[in-house]
C-alpha cells in the first residue's frame, strides 16, 4: 500500500503531465512538422493531439484494471515473467533515450543560442545535476515543484503572443493545400512531442480520488498541452513565410528574438530562460520515470538509489552525438522506442488485459 | 555533513564556471553603428563602417567615430578584414543602420550579403535598413553630422520620417527576403549639400532594386500598399491650373485610412485588381479656399480625390513595369485562387494585370479656421 505522504492530487496530476509533455520539443515542432505539412502544419498538431488523448484512454484503462501498482508491477502478470522483463526493458530504453534527447536537443540549442563557447558538458552537468537532486524525490515533492514553475508556461505563451504584430494571416491560407496524407504523415511526426503522458503509468496508484477524476484531470492537461502547442505552431506559421521557416530550426526563438520592447532587447534570451525551467522539469520527469523503471527491474522500492546511475548514462548518451547526422539518428531511434513503448504497447496491453481478463483481484488491494 | 558539503560545492562550482567561456566585455569591444555596402570590381564587396567611441573628459562625455572601409570577398569576410584593422574586438551587436549601394542591389541579388545577419545569434535584428544612392561609403564618409556621429544620425533622421509616415517601418527582420507574393520597399537616402536625407523609396523585384520613387511618389505608394499611417503629409496641386503661384497647393493629414484591395479572376482568366482607398483628410493649409461653404469643400474634396486617384495609377503603373508587388496580389492568389497560381507565369503576368484604383476623400477638419 502506498504511503499517505507520497499521495498527490489530481490536481497536482495535471500539472506534472502538462509540465512532462510540454518540453524540449516545442522550439522545434513548427519547423519540423511544417516540412512535412507545409502550411497545415497546425492540423498535424491538433490531430496529434487528439490521438494522444485515445493513448492515455488506453493507460487510464490499463492502470485501473490494477490499482495500487504502476506498470512494472503487473507487466508480468500479464505477459509472464520472460517477456515481462522484455518488455520491461523496451520501456526502460526509452525513458533512456527520450531523456537523453531532450537533454541533448535543449544543450544544442543553448549552444546555439547563448554559450556558443561553453562546453557542451557543462551546460549538461547544470541542467542533470539540478533534475538528478529533484528526481530522487518522491512523487509529491516532483508534482509540488511542477505546480510551482507552471506559471513560467504562460509567460512564454504571453511573449510569443507580442509576435502578432507582425503576423499575415494568408501565409496559412489555402488550408488544406498539403493535402490529406501529408498532414497526416506530419500529425505522426509531431507525435513525439505529446509524449509524456506515460507518466500517468507512474502516477495512477499515487492519486488520490476515483479512476474518473483521475482521467478528467489528464484530459485537461493534455487539453492544456494541445492548445499551447497547436498556438504556437499558428503563430509561427502566421509570422514566418514557409520559405522562411524551412531554414529556422527554432522558429519561435527567432520569432522572439526580433521583439524589442523599449528596455529590453534580445527577447530570446527571456524565453529561454523561462523555457530552461520548462525542460528541465520535462527532464526530471524522464529521470523520474527512467530511475523509476530500473529500479523495479532490479526488483527495488525505492529509485533514489539508482537515479544517480541513469543520471551518468543519460549524461554519455547526449555527451557523444557531436554532429547533426548522429542527433538525427538518436531521434529516429526515440522515435521508434517511443512509438513501441508509448502508443503500441499501452494498446496492445490494454487488449491482452481484457482478452485473458487479468486483472488485480479487489481481494488483493484489502 | 556530506550532503552539505556537496550542495556548496555545487553553487560554489556553479559560481565559477558561468560566464567563463562567454562573456563578451563591452570595454573590449569596438562596436559599429552604421555600416555600409557597395559594389567593388570582379564581383566583390566593398564595405564601409562607423565605429562609435565616446571619449570622457572633465566637461563630460562627447562622441567619435571613426570610418574603416575594405574590399571583401563577403559580409563575414569584410567583418574579418575590419577586425584586422581596428583596435579591440569587432562586434556588428549594436548596428543602428544597414545600408546598401543603390549600384550593388540594382547589379547583384541583396540576399547573400544578408545572409550573415539572419545567421548570427547575436545579430541585431531590430537595425534599420537602407539604400544609399550612389554610394554607402559616400555617406558614412560624411562621419559627423553636427554634433552627432553619422550613425546616430542616419538612424534618427530614419525614425522621424517613419514617425512621419513618410517611409515605413523596416528592419533587418521585417524585411523578409524570403517572402513569397510580396515584394519589399526599401528607405532611399541621398547626401544633400553634405547632409543625408530622406529621399524616397526604393522598389524591389523579389531581391533586386529595379526602381526608385521620390518622397512625394512614396506617400501615395505606401497608402496603396497599406504601409501608410496616420499623420502622412500631403501637399498637392488642385487642378486649377489659372491661379497664381502661391495660392495653388493644399496640405493634408491624412487622419484615418480605409483600404481595400480585392484580386478578382474572372472566368476568362484574367486577373484584376480592386484598390480601394477611402481617405479621411484635415487640411492644414489651403491658401486659395475658404472651406466654410460647404460647396466649395465638397469640391476641393472632389478635386483632391481626382488627383490622388491619378497619381496613384502613374505610381501603379510604374510599379507594374518595375515587376514591384508592393501590394501582395501574389499572395493573395496563392492563397484565395491557388489553382490558378500554380498555372501562370507570375513575372509574365504582373505587368498585364489590371488595376481599378479608386481614392476618394473627404475633408473631416480644417483647423482652427475655416
Amino acid at each position: 500500500m502506498i504511503a499517505g505522504k507520497d499521495k498527490i492530487t489530481p490536481g497536482q496530476l495535471m500539472f506534472v503531465i502538462i509540465q512532462a509533455q510540454i518540453g524540449v520539443n516545442i522550439l522545434f515542432l513548427p519547423s519540423s512538422v511544417e516540412s512535412v505539412a507545409s502550411s497545415d502544419a497546425w492540423i498535424s498538431v491538433s490531430l496529434a493531439g487528439i490521438t494522444t488523448m485515445i493513448l492515455i484512454l488506453a493507460i487510464w484503462g490499463l492502470s485501473r484494471r490494477f490499482p495500487g501498482m504502476i506498470l512494472f508491477d503487473y507487466l508480468p502478470l500479464l505477459l509472464g515473467k520472460p517477456i515481462g522483463t522484455i518488455v520491461h526493458l523496451v520501456f526502460a530504453a526509452s525513458f533512456i533515450a527520450e531523456c537523453s534527447l531532450t537533454s541533448l536537443l535543449f544543450v544544442n540549442a543553448v549552444r546555439d543560442w547563448i554559450f556558443p563557447n561553453t562546453p557542451k558538458s557543462i551546460v549538461l552537468i547544470l541542467i542533470l545535476a539540478v533534475s538528478l537532486y529533484m528526481a530522487r524525490e518522491n512523487l509529491r515533492a516532483i508534482a509540488r515543484f511542477f505546480v510551482l514553475t507552471f506559471g513560467l508556461i504562460f509567460l512564454m505563451i504571453f511573449i510569443a503572443t507580442y509576435a502578432y504584430k507582425e503576423a499575415d494571416i494568408m501565409y496559412i491560407l489555402p488550408i488544406n493545400q498539403a493535402g490529406i496524407p501529408s498532414i497526416i504523415k506530419g500529425a505522426l511526426f509531431s507525435m513525439n512531442s505529446f509524449f509524456g503522458y506515460e507518466m500517468l503509468f507512474f502516477c495512477y496508484p499515487y492519486v488520490q480520488g476515483k479512476s474518473r477524476t483521475i482521467l478528467k484531470a489528464v484530459f485537461y492537461a493534455n487539453t492544456f498541452s494541445v492548445l499551447v502547442y497547436v498556438y504556437l505552431v499558428f503563430t509561427c506559421l502566421l509570422v514566418f513565410t514557409p520559405e522562411e521557416i524551412k531554414i529556422i530550426p527554432q522558429p519561435i526563438l527567432y520569432m522572439v528574438k526580433a521583439l524589442s520592447f523599449t528596455i529590453i532587447e534580445r527577447a530570446d534570451l527571456y524565453f529561454l530562460t523561462i523555457w530552461t525551467v520548462v525542460v528541465t522539469s520535462t527532464i526530471m520527469a524522464y529521470l523520474f520515470m527512467s530511475a523509476r523503471s530500473v529500479s523495479s527491474l532490479f526488483g527495488m522500492k525505492n529509485h533514489a538509489g539508482t537515479t544517480p546511475f541513469v543520471t551518468l548514462i543519460v549524461f554519455c548518451i547526449s555527451l557523444y552525438p557531436h554532429n547533426q547526422d548522429m542527433v538525427n539518428r538518436l531521434k529516429s531511434i526515440v522515435g521508434i522506442l517511443g512509438s513501441v513503448s508509448f502508443v503500441t504497447l499501452p494498446i496492445v496491453l490494454l487488449c491482452i488485459s481484457y482478452l485473458f481478463k487479468v486483472q488485480r483481484k479487489e481481494s488483493a488491494e484489502g | 555533513m556530506s550532503r552539505r558539503f556537496v550542495c556548496t560545492l555545487t553553487v560554489a562550482v556553479a559560481l565559477a564556471v558561468c560566464g567563463c567561456w562567454d562573456q563578451q566585455l563591452l570595454k573590449n569591444e569596438r562596436t559599429v553603428s552604421i555600416g555600409g555596402m557597395d559594389e567593388a570590381p570582379k564581383g566583390k564587396l566593398r564595405a564601409t563602417v562607423s565605429i562609435r567611441d565616446t571619449t570622457i573628459t572633465e566637461a563630460g562625455s562627447k562622441d567619435t567615430s571613426e570610418i574603416h572601409t575594405v574590399v571583401a570577398r563577403s559580409t563575414q569576410h569584410a567583418r574579418q578584414k575590419i577586425d584586422e584593422e581596428v583596435s579591440g574586438i569587432y562586434s556588428a551587436a549594436k548596428l543602428r543602420v544597414l545600408l546598401f549601394g543603390e549600384e550593388l542591389v540594382r547589379n547583384h541579388d541583396i540576399m547573400p550579403f544578408l545572409d550573415v545577419y539572419y545567421r548570427d545569434p547575436k545579430s541585431p535584428l531590430s537595425a534599420r535598413i537602407a539604400v544609399a544612392r550612389g554610394t554607402a561609403e559616400e555617406l558614412i564618409r560624411l562621419k559627423m553630422v553636427g554634433d552627432k556621429t553619422i550613425g546616430l544620425y542616419v538612424d534618427d533622421l530614419l525614425k522621424s520620417m517613419e514617425l512621419d509616415a513618410a517611409i515605413p517601418q523596416v528592419n533587418i527582420q521585417t524585411l523578409h527576403p524570403l517572402d513569397r507574393g510580396f515584394d519589399f520597399s526599401l528607405p532611399l537616402l541621398a547626401v544633400k549639400r553634405g547632409v543625408p536625407a530622406v529621399q524616397g523609396m526604393a522598389l524591389f523585384n523579389g531581391i533586386r532594386l529595379t526602381e526608385t520613387l521620390n518622397l512625394d511618389e512614396s506617400r501615395v505608394y505606401l497608402l496603396l500598399t497599406g504601409l501608410g499611417k496616420q499623420n502622412l503629409r500631403m501637399t498637392l496641386q488642385p487642378m486649377e491650373k489659372n491661379k497664381s503661384s502661391g495660392y495653388q497647393y493644399v496640405t493634408i493629414n491624412v487622419k484615418k485610412i480605409r483600404r481595400s484591395l480585392k484580386v478578382i479572376v474572372a472566368d476568362d482568366q484574367e486577373i484584376q485588381v480592386r484598390l480601394n482607398l477611402k481617405l479621411r483628410v484635415a487640411v492644414e493649409e489651403d491658401p486659395s479656399n475658404h472651406l466654410y461653404k460647404m460647396s466649395v469643400m465638397h469640391n476641393l474634396e472632389r478635386l483632391l480625390s481626382e488627383e490622388l486617384t491619378d497619381n496613384s495609377k502613374k505610381i501603379i503603373r510604374k510599379m507594374q513595369k518595375a515587376g514591384h508587388d508592393g501590394c501582395g496580389v501574389a499572395r493573395r492568389l496563392m492563397a484565395f485562387h491557388p489553382k490558378l497560381w500554380k498555372r501562370i507565369d507570375w513575372k509574365k503576368e504582373y505587368p498585364q494585370v489590371r488595376f481599378d484604383t479608386r481614392v476618394s476623400l473627404e475633408i473631416v477638419n480644417t483647423g482652427i479656421t475655416q
